[in-house]
């Protein structure tokens, strides 16, 4: 046989070798459980692995296996883990946020874990007492819970307290309202030889970041209640929107905001006083030891009636480990792995935890802002940002138009008729 | 004896012998046409397939075909002229300025500099198109912000007006082709340099001594034999800018609204957002469609204009 004949073969060999592997004997047989989760960022993996590798100790029968999928937002993570699930991938448990969660229930990709929940109620009180009662109910669909809340974020205004003592400014205290807040912005606004070189406010063409919490606070949702209808034809929701409109272009204390343009620099530059955001803020300020920043609850138009958006870890109803899941997701929300989703100074973390003794304690306090109570204090009255089963076809449409909007390229009451129509044709009305 | 044994042996033992190099030959391309198979030919079938069923991707056991209704779905969709028009106007303005800057940059580089000039030049045409797309986008961001961006500040500085870079839908597609023909004009420019550098510097000399002046010999010389280089990178250039998704995603996210969005973002959008995989099939089999229809259109012409030697 010639050399290059025997090559081949070898390499067939090979070849066959690797794909059907060496069986193992001897060896215990561990439960295999497959976890998938959002990496917010590379910094963030030394604390997952941690607490991956005190699961391990705690249970030794169970083979965990991560994915860290990263990406820039909660939607471009779950289309990632959705073509996971289409290539027949599907994990066991994996993370999923508001936004995901009607998507999986209704199609039945989620199991419901209500029995569970009912048979270790008594392990499980000292959790439910520690968490708010609105953070579980929406991850409830139809009566049935999904997932139990692991961390959430709200929406808060970020001030600079230099800037604001600069412009002669007091901070704002919690009870101000839409007014005091325009008036904040305007006073904040530097014009310099004919430039503004310093905003009062930022905002970004966002759902869950910029158009909500003013439809919010002008008590009106960009969909009605039970989130099966689009409510853009409320003259509330047009006027919340031409608010954000008149910030850039009538008050000009906002700048036009674009695709790529960073609030966060530009905010640590100085180039703007306030922005709106949840925690998440804090993973590039402290890094980066800025922290002349404080926060303060959003302004109250009509009401003050704060967004919220919750995460948890679903079982998938593909799940052939029900009760190693069950245990990992147990584990997830116990004290001691929320515990550290408070993080640190040096380790700065962008969620707040769902246990209330963990987002108010004294660990929170050690962690700018000083105003961190506005985290959970606000849940007393808050609600879940509107989020359908067919919340990235909603989030896209009304993005495009809220885009225009903000771009002066469309009114904000043409604008809102047209998405209403093209949201309620997605919605089946 | 029998017949085989009439054979002239010298033909047996070379049939033998081809047919062992033929086997030798196609267990070479095999793993290239494996690789074909499976992640050219296989999609492109699968694509098709798809385009006639509502495929949920994830929930694959509910689809069923519905024929050409994807299909009659996009023509109806208000949405898919404006990704189409937005593609051709890319796909135009990115052309021509790749064809012409991209040949003006070369004529430049093929004079003679000292070596460390001429390697200087190239590596800095050559640098953003092997700089990744997202971190180009998010320096670009940076540079075309309307109120605190650098451009506007030297723009302002020259006494025009702050320009919406990224804000208004018009100056918005200028900005995606500014940025896609900044990243990729190094690779048009070097192809073009080594055509350049292929045309026989006798036919120069022998202009020279004619008498001809330079536009004759860039007329007379230097087109006509860089035709085919420029034929080369016309087809490259209408596939690749007809497939624009990057630049324009990562720089825009296809705002504001749709006013630049491309073909290829529509169809990731209903493909892996809405999770809609028989629809985006659909749309993707036209896109390919019209890629086909123009690339054999410029073959037909290029007889009239393509010299080959």
């Amino acid at each position: 046989m010639k050399k290059y004949q025997l090559f081949l073969i070898g390499i067939l060999i090979l070849t066959l070798i690797l794909a059907v592997g060496i069986p193992q004997t001897g060896a215990a047989k561990k439960e295999r459980l497959e976890f998938v989760f959002w990496l917010t960022s590379p910094e963030a993996l030394p604390g997952w692995q941690k607490t991956f590798s005190d699961f391990a100790k705690e249970n030794p029968n169970i083979e965990l296996v991560y994915t860290p999928v990263e990406a820039d937002t909660w939607g471009v993570y779950v289309d990632k883990v959705a073509t996971l699930i289409a290539g027949g991938k599907a994990p066991d448990v994996m993370w999923v946020a508001t936004e995901g969660v009607r998507l999986l229930a209704e199609r039945k990709l989620a199991r419901p874990i209500d029995d569970l929940v009912k048979r270790d109620s008594k392990e499980l009180k000292e959790y439910f007492d520690d968490v708010a009662p609105s953070l579980i109910d929406s991850f409830k669909v139809k009566g049935k819970l999904y997932q139990l809340p692991y961390s959430w974020n709200n929406m808060v205004i970020y001030y600079n307290p230099k800037l604001l003592e600069k412009a002669g400014l007091q901070p704002p205290k919690a009870d101000w309202t839409k007014d005091d807040f325009l008036n904040y912005a305007k006073a904040l606004t530097v014009v310099k030889d004919g430039k503004t070189i310093q905003y009062g406010f930022a905002t970004e063409v966002g759902y869950f970041t910029s158009s909500i919490p003013w439809m919010f606070a002008n008590n009106t949702n960009l969909l009605k209640d039970d989130w099966t209808a689009s409510n853009l034809d409320d003259p509330k929701v047009v006027e919340a929107v031409q608010f954000v409109q008149d910030l850039i272009y009538k008050y000009k204390v906002c700048p036009a905001p674009a695709a790529g343009f960073n609030i966060f620099n530009a905010f640590m530059s100085g180039n703007v006083a306030m922005f709106g955001a949840g925690r998440w803020p804090l993973m590039t300020f402290l890094p980066e030891k800025f922290k002349d920043f404080n926060i303060q609850v959003w302004p109250k138009w009509k009401t003050q009636v704060t967004e919220f958006g919750v995460d948890g870890f679903p079982i998938l109803s593909s799940s052939k480990n029900v009760s190693a899941s069950w245990k990992l997701v147990k584990y997830m929300t116990s004290k001691s792995v929320l515990d550290r989703l408070v993080g640190s100074e040096d380790a700065p973390l962008g969620n707040i935890p769902a246990r209330r003794s963990l987002a108010t304690g004294t660990e929170m306090a050690k962690i700018p802002p000083a105003n961190f109570q506005a985290f959970y204090g606000s849940l007393s009255n808050a609600k879940s940002v509107p989020a359908p089963a067919q919340f990235n076809k909603v989030e896209s449409i009304w993005l495009r138009y809220y885009g225009l909007i903000l771009a002066n390229e469309m009114s904000a009451a043409e604008g809102c008729a047209k998405a209403h129509q093209e949201i309620n044709k997605i919605l089946g009305k | 004896m029998n017949a085989t044994d009439l054979i002239n042996p010298k033909e047996k033992k070379s049939r033998s012998v081809q047919c062992k190099e033929a086997m030798a030959g196609y267990l070479f391309i095999f793993p290239t046409m494996l690789g074909f198979l499976i992640f050219i030919l296989g999609p492109m079938l699968a694509a098709i397939i798809l385009s006639c069923f509502s495929w949920d991707l994830l929930s694959p056991q509910e689809s069923h075909f519905i024929g050409l209704t994807n299909f009659s779905r996009f023509f109806s969709d208000p949405r898919a002229a404006a990704v189409y028009l937005n593609t051709f106007f890319f796909v135009i303005c990115e052309v021509g300025l790749f064809i012409s800057i991209g040949l003006l940059v070369a004529m430049a580089l093929n004079r003679t500099f000292h070596p460390i000039i001429q390697y200087s030049i190239k590596i800095s045409y050559f640098f953003p198109y092997v700089t990744s797309t997202a971190v180009a986008a998010v320096i670009w961001s940076f540079l075309f912000g309307t109120d605190l961006g650098a451009v506007n500040y030297y723009l302002g500085l020259l006494g025009v007006n702050k320009i919406p870079w990224l804000t208004s839908t018009d100056w918005a597609k200028v900005s995606v082709i500014i940025v896609d023909v900044w990243k990729n004009i190094g690779f048009y420019s070097l192809m073009f340099l080594a055509g350049l550098q292929n045309i026989p510097a006798q036919l120069y000399e022998a202009a020279n001594i004619d008498g001809v002046n330079g536009w004759q010999r860039f007329s007379k010389i230097t087109l006509p034999l860089l035709s085919p280089t420029v034929f080369f990178l016309m087809i490259i250039g209408f596939i690749n800018s007809f497939q624009i998704f990057d630049t324009p995603y990562m720089l825009t996210r296809g705002g504001p609204g749709d006013a630049t969005r491309s073909v290829v973002m529509y169809i990731y959008e209903h493909g892996f957002s809405f999770y809609d995989m028989g629809f985006a099939s659909a749309v993707g089999l036209t896109l390919f469609v019209i890629i086909i229809i123009l690339t054999i259109i410029q073959f037909h012409f290029s007889k009239n204009w393509v010299h080959y030697r």
